[in-house]
C-alpha cells in the first residue's frame, strides 16, 4: 500500500558539508512521526527539503503521491506546515494573519473555532507581535492546521509552552489523529514524543541511529526510560558523565 | 478575487501601520509643496511665462513620490519579506510567493491616486 509520506535517499549539505545522507523513510495515513536529534543534527532541514521549500541535493520526496517541487500548488492544498522559526509581518493582527491564511485554501477550517480550541480567542485583534512566545507558538499551530490538511508538518511544535498548553496541543493533535490527520513533527521534548508519536527516527551524524516505534528503541537500549534511551542512541550520555 | 481582496485589504492596512508608504508617498510630496508655495508662491516659473514655479515643479515632484513609494518600495518589500520569511510561508501554500508581491502593486498605485486626488488643493 503506497505511504502518505516517501522518502528515499534524501541528501543535503551545506558548504561541502553532510547535514542529511542518502535518508530515507515512509509515514502510513494517520501515523505520528516523530524526527528526533541533536541541535543542529538535520531535522528542520530534513523536514525543509520533503517541503522543498530547501533544494534536497539528491533524493525523491512524495507527499500523498505528489512531488512537492512539480507539483507543490496541488500539493499544499492538503498540507499544513508550521515552521520552526516565526514568519509573519510586522504589525498584523491574528485576525488578519488567519483571515490571509484562510483565503489561501478552498475548503479551510474555520480560523475562529480553532482560536477558541487552542485558547486564542480573546487575541484575535490583538497583533502577533504581542502575544508572548507560547501565544505565537499556538498561533503558528493554527496556521498550519487552517488549511484543513491530512498531512500536517510540526517543526518543534511546544518549544515554549507551558504544561498546560503543550498538554491541550497534545489533545487537539491526538483528536485531529483519529480523523485521519498524518503528522510528521520535529521534538526535544520526549513526553511529548512517547504520547503523540507512533514511530520515531533519531538522526544522527546524517543518518537514523534508530527508526522504529518509542517501546523498541527502549527495549534496543539498556535503560527503561525513553529520554535515556534518545541520549544512548545520540551517543550524548557520555557527555553528561564526564 | 476573495484571495486578491482579502490580501490587498491586509497589504494596504500594513502599509498604513507601516508609515514608510504614508511617509514617501503622502507625506514627503506634501510637505515638499507646501514648502515650494511658502518660499515660491505664486511666482511665476520664469519672467514671461503663465504657470508658477509650483505648478512647473509638481511633474517631479510626482515623479520623486512615484518613485520614491513605487520603485524603491517593492525592492524594500521583497527584501523584508524575504529576511522575514514570509515569502518561505507562501512556499508552502497554494499560491505563489509572486502573487503576494503583485498584491502589493494595485496597494501601491492607491497611495498614488490618493496623491493625485489632493493635487488640485495643493497648486491652488
Amino acid at each position: 500500500m503506497e505511504k502518505t509520506i516517501q522518502i528515499s535517499g534524501l541528501s543535503k549539505s551545506y558548504d561541502g558539508k553532510k547535514v542529511i545522507e542518502n535518508l530515507s523513510f515512509s509515514v502510513a495515513a494517520g501515523e505520528v512521526y516523530g524526527l528526533l536529534g541533536a541541535n543542529g543534527v538535520g531535522k528542520s532541514t530534513t523536514i525543509e527539503c520533503i517541503l522543498g521549500t530547501k533544494k534536497a541535493d539528491s533524493g525523491t520526496v512524495r507527499i500523498l503521491g505528489l512531488d512537492p517541487w512539480t507539483e507543490r500548488k496541488q500539493l499544499f492544498k492538503q498540507v499544513g506546515v508550521q515552521f520552526q522559526e516565526a514568519n509573519y509581518p510586522d504589525k498584523i493582527k491574528v485576525k488578519e494573519l488567519c483571515e490571509e491564511t484562510t483565503c489561501l485554501y478552498r475548503y479551510p477550517m474555520a480560523y475562529k473555532e480553532l482560536l477558541h480550541k487552542f485558547g486564542l480567542s480573546d487575541k484575535e485583534n490583538a497583533f502577533v507581535n504581542e502575544l508572548s512566545g507560547g501565544q505565537k507558538q499556538k498561533l503558528f499551530i493554527v496556521l498550519s492546521l487552517i488549511p484543513n490538511p491530512r498531512v500536517v508538518f510540526l517543526d518543534e511544535l511546544t518549544t515554549g509552552l507551558d504544561t498546560k498548553a503543550r498538554r491541550g496541543v497534545w489533545k487537539s493533535l491526538l483528536e485531529l489523529k483519529k480523523n485521519g490527520l498524518t503528522i510528521v513533527l520535529s521534538s526535544h521534548f520526549m513526553d511529548e514524543v512517547e504520547i503523540l508519536c507512533d514511530r520515531i527516527g533519531i538522526l544522527k551524524d546524517g543518518g537514523f541511529a534508530f527508526e522504529g516505534t518509542v517501546k523498541e528503541a527502549v527495549a534496543l537500549s539498556p535503560y527503561e526510560k525513553m529520554e535515556d534511551a534518545y541520549l544512548w542512541f545520540t551517543g550524548e550520555e557520555d557527555e553528561d558523565n564526564e | 478575487m476573495n484571495k486578491f481582496f482579502t490580501m490587498l485589504k491586509t497589504e494596504l492596512k500594513l502599509s498604513f501601520r507601516g508609515m514608510d508608504m504614508v511617509i514617501f508617498a503622502l507625506c514627503m510630496p506634501v510637505v515638499v509643496s507646501v514648502i515650494l508655495g511658502v518660499i515660491y508662491g505664486a511666482k511665476t516659473a520664469v519672467p514671461g511665462v503663465e504657470y508658477t514655479f509650483l505648478e512647473q515643479s509638481f511633474g517631479a515632484l510626482s515623479t520623486i513620490a512615484i518613485c520614491a513609494g513605487g520603485v524603491m518600495g517593492l525592492p524594500l518589500l521583497i527584501s523584508d519579506y524575504h529576511q522575514k520569511k514570509i515569502l518561505k510561508r507562501y512556499k508552502v501554500t497554494p499560491t505563489s510567493p509572486a502573487f503576494l508581491l503583485a498584491v502589493w502593486l494595485p496597494a501601491s498605485c492607491i497611495f498614488r491616486c490618493s496623491f493625485f486626488q489632493g493635487q488640485p488643493y495643493l497648486t491652488k
